[in-house]
């Protein structure tokens, strides 16, 4: 994948629970808050509250942002099969699959880049399973770089508010699975 | 005019106000920060989406700069409440969406009527009537500004990011304090929602403005009085007895059917507004200058609209944006000198017609005035308000 210049479109979704707002929200102030550059969430949720997907649109960008609202995204996040099987025909040519190793099998497309992670198995090895969705923050910053690791950090550090510690372990393990990645 | 003080002065020190810096926040809660920055100190109101993290944050946060919030049966009691609380000299909020809007509206005609400063959010959802509750719409423009019976004037500002949730949040707060009128954040679903880069800046740089007092004693004072565009307001509590209905009535608050009264209390209330229309309307201009056709968007309409006059512009296209930021008084002026040197106006609005009734009535004529609906529920994309681009665009 080639990373896009000036403006990334980030779409996170998942099953309720799996923490994709935090991932959102600590990519949106981690790049407006500690990088000093831009960025716009917007979120959905399916009809049902409980049990149901949840989704967060982040834009990243060096520039004022225009419109928060986007259908293609650069890169999408996955963490379950009902999930990825919604959006991975939405990613732009071109762009970045990552998706949760254990729960998604993915499908063909030959235009795009798609990397699975153990971010589950990753989290649980850490002894907190909840922190699955900072392995897969790593994995993406690690694969795309696409913001600095103290900014990253520090958003973690702002944005979550139990265990900080195996939060910022789990980022680091995410990381560290994003080495010799090639895109 | 009423005294402009800093925060600093207006403020206790031990209040927990956000602190100036940058934020990544959500514009419904960046609008509460605002309120509070500004000196709102009582929220009444009852729960709607999309406009509840409003409520739910104000909750959390109101009693801790020793505010109050009370949670109402419903949207009727919470308006009241609000003039009930601006006349104990409190600045006041709450916030809604459609449907409670319009229960509010007897409430905004009484607090204009008895020149009670009061701020409403309104986050604009899908209509009518129950309509589209987690989705977008942009369909109470026109209910803002008439929505009550009688003649009257309001001030409601339209927010396109989360910044401008902040900042005229804050201007809201100061425009019914300045001319003691019912003020209106004309936000929608999408921007009172979405989550967005904010800074809020030193607090000595933010300008807040405060109750106007009366300067003489209880007996000589007029609480309507006529002398002045925009009286000064006692307290309740602070000595000066007085009565209040929202009958038409004289300098001292008494009901009247005179005649003579009534053109003199409708003149002065409307005058306050309409006097005062270019320091109160505003607007921002994008690559205006040399546009033939120039889009009028607001809102989250106006992002969309935004990117589409910049790739209007790499093909070639002559396009600008108008961006009204008061919906009223809408800011017809700053159209003129477009219009008079021959460009056309397409307005893209999330509704069936409103703010392009505005439009016809000042331009109408004189220019083309070209016009893109679209139903609620949905922003339209950049690329359909491209496709009208191309479509209308003068040749």
């Amino acid at each position: 994948m080639k990373i896009p210049q000036g403006e990334v479109r980030l779409r996170l979704i998942g099953a309720g629970g799996h923490g994709i707002l935090l991932l959102g929200n600590i990519i949106g102030s981690a790049a407006a808050q500690f990088a000093g550059i831009e960025a716009t969430m917007v979120i959905a949720y399916s009809p049902a509250q409980r049990g149901g997907w949840s989704r967060a649109d982040v834009i990243v960008s060096r520039e004022p942002i225009d419109f928060p609202i986007f259908d293609n995204p650069d890169v999408l996040v996955a963490t379950t099969q009902e999930t990825y099987d919604l959006e991975y025909m939405n990613v732009v040519s071109g762009g970045l699959i990552i998706y949760e190793k254990d729960t998604v099998t993915p499908k063909p497309r030959e235009d795009v880049t798609q990397l699975g992670v153990e971010a589950f198995k990753t989290a649980i090895n850490l002894g907190f399973r909840m922190s699955a969705n900072m392995v897969l923050l790593g994995f993406l910053n690690g694969t795309l770089g696409l913001l600095p690791e103290d900014a990253m950090m520090s958003a973690i550090k702002a944005r979550v508010k139990r265990r900080v510690d195996v939060n910022l372990k789990a980022y680091m393990e995410g990381v560290n699975l994003a080495k010799g990645v090639k895109l | 005019m009423a005294e402009r003080i800093s925060l600093l002065e207006a403020v206790e020190k031990k209040e927990a106000l956000l602190e100036p810096g940058v934020y990544f926040m959500q514009g419904n809660i960046a609008s509460v920060e605002a309120a509070l920055i500004a000196g709102c100190r009582f929220y009444a109101g009852y729960p709607i989406t999309p406009s509840n993290e409003i409520a739910e944050h104000m909750s959390r946060r109101l009693p801790q700069v020793g505010g109050v919030f009370i949670q109402f049966e419903d949207e009727i009691a919470s308006i009241m409440a609000l003039i009930g609380a601006a006349y104990g000299g409190v600045k006041s909020m709450t916030a809604t969406s459609g449907p409670g809007f319009s229960l509010m509206q007897e409430g905004i005609g009484c607090a204009f009527m008895i020149e009670a400063p009061i701020v409403i959010v309104d986050v604009q959802r899908g209509g009518p009537s129950t309509g589209l509750p987690t989705l977008v719409g942009q369909g109470d423009i026109m209910q803002a500004k008439w929505g009550s019976h009688g003649d009257y004037e309001i001030v409601a500002y339209l927010p396109s990011s989360v910044q401008e949730m902040f900042d005229l949040t804050i201007e809201a707060f100061n425009a019914a304090w300045e001319y003691r009128v019912p003020v209106i954040v004309l936000t929608d679903q999408r921007v009172g929602q979405m989550i967005e880069k904010i800074e809020v800046p030193p607090y000595e740089e933010i300008k807040i403005v405060v109750r106007r007092k009366p300067e003489v004693p209880p007996e000589e004072y007029l609480p309507f009085d006529s002398r002045y565009l925009v009286p000064p307001m006692a307290a309740a509590g602070e000595g000066y007895r007085f009565h209040v209905t929202c009958l038409t009535h004289d300098d001292r608050g008494y009901p009247t059917t005179s005649h003579n009264i009534s053109r003199k209390l409708v003149s002065r209330l409307v005058a306050k507004i309409r006097e005062n229309e270019k320091v109160i309307g505003r607007y921002e201009s994008y690559l205006a200058d040399d546009a033939e056709l120039i889009i009028i968007a607001y809102g989250i309409t106006s992002r969309a609209a935004r990117r589409a006059v910049k790739e209007a512009r790499r093909e070639g296209l002559k396009v600008g944006l108008f961006r009204p930021i008061t919906a009223w008084p809408f800011p017809y002026w700053g159209l003129k000198e477009h219009v008079d040197r021959g460009a056309e106006l397409l307005v893209v609005e999330i509704n069936m017609g409103q703010i392009v009734r505005v439009i016809r009535e000042y331009y109408n004529n004189i220019t083309k005035i070209h016009f893109m609906p679209w139903a609620p529920g949905e922003v339209p994309r950049p690329s359909d308000i491209l496709l009208k681009i191309k479509e209308v665009y003068p040749r």
